[in-house]
């Protein structure tokens, strides 16, 4: 397993994921310094390498956050949106208004591009259920966001 | 284009990569010292052991000690299989 390409691959996609679950980016950068001592030193299942990654990324997260950090998310300017759309702000105060559940599953789904499968694993979660916070989850974005 | 999170790790690249690549070597290290113990403790000790069986009977059948002098010194290496000493009367030690 080549670290430097798995580092380039993925590390900051799993910091501002990790960031997301801490809020604070130094916590974050714990997490990721600790998730590829983990891996370097561990025996990963790469094979479904954004399931693995993820869920250890989360694991991590979580671990050094101890628990969910109440810090907004627009603080700390990871919310890139399109031009267009709502801006960036915006976005990440309507998703701070989500319940904890239904945000992981948003993330995971629109942000990070993963299937509801794979949502699931990473959550440890029936698949439906992934589905049926997304749509939760829309209704109360639209609701925020649309004027 | 959709939203997304964006986060430049770049500037970890280094340490982080540093960290691990350390943590590797050191686990490396670890198995190896293990893994040496560990032929100490099952092979090493053991062949030693018999070795030194090895050693006393053959010590015990090269040398032929006179019965006499073996009773004198009693040594020690004879084992229950060693003569015990004749008790002796108080008349006899006067």
């Amino acid at each position: 397993m080549d670290l430097g390409a798995l580092y380039d691959a993925w590390a900051s996609r799993l910091l501002a994921y990790m960031m997301t679950i801490t809020r604070d980016r130094s916590k974050a950068e714990d997490a990721l310094h600790n998730l590829f001592v983990k891996l370097a030193t561990g025996r990963p299942d790469l094979r479904d390498s954004a399931v693995y990654l993820f869920r250890a990324a989360r694991n991590e997260a979580l671990r050094v956050a101890r628990r969910r950090a109440e810090r907004p998310l627009a603080d700390l300017e990871i919310v890139a949106a399109p031009t267009g759309a709502a801006d960036a702000g915006a976005i990440a105060d309507a998703l701070d208004r989500l319940p904890a559940e239904q945000f992981d599953v948003v993330v995971l789904h629109v942000f990070e591009d993963l299937s509801f499968r794979e949502t699931a694993e990473v959550l440890g979660i029936p698949q439906d259920t992934a589905a049926s916070r997304y749509r939760y989850a829309l209704d109360k974005l639209r609701g925020v966001l649309e004027p | 284009m959709s939203v997304r999170l964006r986060a430049d790790a770049g500037p970890l690249r280094d340490s982080v990569l540093a960290a691990a690549r350390r943590a590797r070597r050191e686990q490396r290290l670890w198995r190896w010292t293990w893994a040496a113990a560990a032929v100490i403790v099952a092979v090493a000790i053991p062949v030693n052991l018999s070795l030194d069986h090895v050693a006393v009977r053959a010590s015990r059948s090269s040398v032929d000690w006179p019965l006499e002098l073996q009773r004198l010194v009693r040594l020690p290496f004879r084992g229950s299989a060693a003569p015990h000493p004749i008790p002796r009367s108080v008349e006899e030690l006067r």
